[in-house]
């Protein structure tokens, strides 16, 4: 098997003496999606940033592992190097467009500014316009002129989209790209990025919440818990047969059309805050398979089969009731 | 969506109610020339939970600051109690505000920065309901337990909390005078999933338990359909189709709710 594009290994990073990501590995290959799948705080958008060395420092602290991107650690590079990567080779939509561009500067300046860093000034404008055409905004020749507000929200994240990919990176990450949007611009935009990747062959790696987006429109998927692995594998296999009551608990949290009346089932408890980890497996104050296992000792990541490998002690209690 | 759907007319599925608590009635919103609400009549009988679907900018948020009075209604009617609004003076509006509440999309623009949580149910239970001060200390301490919060967290500020925390306060809040409805605009849309159902689990106790009306404003479908017995889908400013949670999703007959139910993600779908 090749040398995939981005692997990650045993990450650290730690925030004050919180240890916010706990030995995290995954990896990308080209041209896949991958998704990251977890609640608010348990380290998605920390693992995502540490990509591109972004993790705000010196608040927080890369306290071990390597990033290795096409064969280099990315923790270890000079400056110098890892600006010619950012928006270069690795791009980054967050969530909020309408706080992630310029507001006084028009949208077609603020796409062309990547191209001209990296790129010379041959031709800006017409890319520019090729870009937003090809993020589907109407008439790209006059709405590059439009500030921010002229937008919609989903217009904003096609900026937002266009921008990022400018330099036609080798890896898009999206950070919960549609969770400010309404629920039909939400799928405009993640069919757009799976056309692109298409297209483009393009590595994505998509941040979300919420498990019953990646379904479809990843091939792998990673489940974080308190900054730790709780499940990766194939998304079909995750999402058919979820070994980790974490991701089974996930996966019935999602609102289906068919459900009607009666409660949802939630995931009792909350994510533990950063400086007060619990000892052993993270998530067993919220789990019901817990024993004294699980709060004395850290489950290992096993493998179920191939990729689909789980961090839990009692995985092969599949059937049991959580 | 850019499409402007016509409007059905002529049939009325909606299953009539024998009293209602709220009517709207033919209900119009302006901002200058711009119509944010156009028409529209929902009707909310007493303890009974009702959602109103549609997009950003379709005028659900008008809508509802209209009926509270927050927005000037520049056409139509509402009642409340079968007394119209319009006609109400100011001792009527403050006995309303305490009879209708609000809880707001994003927790943390709706609770004053330096005022802690329980300083902020005090305030309620002060000027709304007169309580003296010991009586006001309980009183915080089992809304805070109602809304399944600790009471300890009376004295934290709220950027000591996490989103869901900070919307079960607002939801005491809101709870604090005893309301007949809440109206709830987008009450999860800010949060992550596993908290989303949370909070609505916690909404429709709240509900049962207490008999109050419930309008819940919502932009994905699939959060609503467990929720209400009857849903509006609203969009540009108009009611497009309305009925019983099981004919908007068994059988939707406005094109436009169709949209809508195709863009909620579905978990079992395969990968094309």
């Amino acid at each position: 098997m090749p040398e995939p594009l981005v692997r990650v290994e045993d990450l650290c990073i730690d925030f004050g003496s919180a240890r916010i990501i706990d030995g995290f590995s995954f990896h990308i290959r080209s041209g896949e999606t991958v998704a990251l799948v977890g609640e608010s705080g348990c380290g998605k958008s920390m693992s995502a940033l540490a990509l591109a060395r972004l993790v705000p420092e010196p608040a927080g602290r890369y306290a071990g592992g390597r990033v290795m991107f096409e064969g280099r650690n990315i923790l270890e590079m000079s400056e110098r190097d890892i600006r010619r990567l950012r928006g270069n080779k690795i791009a980054y939509v967050f969530q909020e467009p309408g706080a992630s561009l310029n507001p006084v500067m028009r949208v077609g300046d603020q796409i062309a500014e990547a191209l001209r860093l990296h790129r010379g000034r041959e031709g800006v404008r017409d890319e520019v316009i090729r870009l937003l055409e090809m993020v589907g905004i109407p008439d790209p020749a006059n709405r590059r002129r439009s500030y921010p507000h002229q937008l919609s929200g989903g217009q904003q994240q096609r900026v937002m989209i266009a921008m990022a990919l400018a330099c036609r990176p080798k890896l898009l990450v999206a950070d919960e790209p549609t969770t400010a949007l309404d629920v039909t611009v939400q799928a405009q935009i993640l069919d757009l990025l799976q056309k692109i990747q298409r297209e483009s062959g393009t590595a994505i790696l998509l941040i979300t919440h919420n498990l019953g987006l990646v379904a479809g429109r990843a091939d792998r998927v990673y489940v974080m818990y308190a900054g730790c692995l709780a499940e990766s594998g194939p998304v079909e296999k995750v999402l058919r047969d979820p070994r980790h009551p974490y991701t089974r608990a996930l996966l019935k949290a999602v609102p289906r059309l068919n459900h009607k009346g009666g409660r949802l089932p939630g995931i009792p408890g909350n994510v533990p805050s950063a400086d007060a980890m619990p000892d052993g497996c993270r998530f067993h104050p919220r789990c019901a398979l817990s024993d004294r296992l699980c709060a004395e000792v850290p489950p290992p990541v096993e493998a179920v089969e191939n990729e689909h490998c789980v961090a839990c002690h009692h995985w092969k209690r599949s059937n049991a009731k959580t | 969506m850019s499409i402007a759907w016509p409007a059905i007319t002529g049939k009325d599925p909606m299953p009539k109610l024998e009293k209602n608590l709220l009517e709207m009635d033919a209900l119009q919103v302006h901002y200058g020339p711009v119509c944010a609400v156009n028409g529209v009549s929902i009707n909310i009988g007493a303890g009974e939970c009702v959602a109103l679907v549609g997009e950003s900018g379709c005028g659900k948020t008008s809508l509802s600051r209209a009926v509270l009075g927050l927005e000037k209604i520049s056409g139509g009617r509402v009642f409340f109690d079968g007394k119209n609004i319009s006609d109400y003076d100011a001792d009527d509006w403050k006995k309303y505000r305490e009879r209708v509440q609000m809880i707001f999309q994003d927790p943390a623009e709706s609770l004053n920065p330096r005022i802690t949580v329980g300083g902020a149910l005090n305030e309620v239970l002060k000027v709304c309901r007169k309580m003296p001060a010991a009586e006001r200390l309980k009183e915080t301490e089992s809304l805070l337990k109602t809304v399944g919060l600790d009471a300890d967290l009376a004295v934290r500020y709220p950027h000591e909390l996490s989103g869901g925390q900070k919307q079960r306060v607002g939801i005491a809040r809101a709870l604090a005078v005893n309301p007949d409805l809440i109206i709830a605009d987008e009450p999860v849309s800010a949060l992550d999933v596993s908290v989303q159902v949370q909070i609505l689990n916690l909404l429709l106790d709240l509900q049962q338990a207490r008999g109050m009306a419930l309008l819940l404003i919502a932009h994905d479908l699939a959060v609503v359909r467990y929720m209400c017995r009857r849903i509006y889908i609203m969009n540009r400013g108009e009611i497009m189709e309305s009925g019983t949670a099981d004919q908007i999703f068994e059988n939707p007959s406005h094109p436009y709710t169709r949209a809508l139910l195709d863009a909620v993600p579905d978990v079992d779908r395969g990968r094309d």
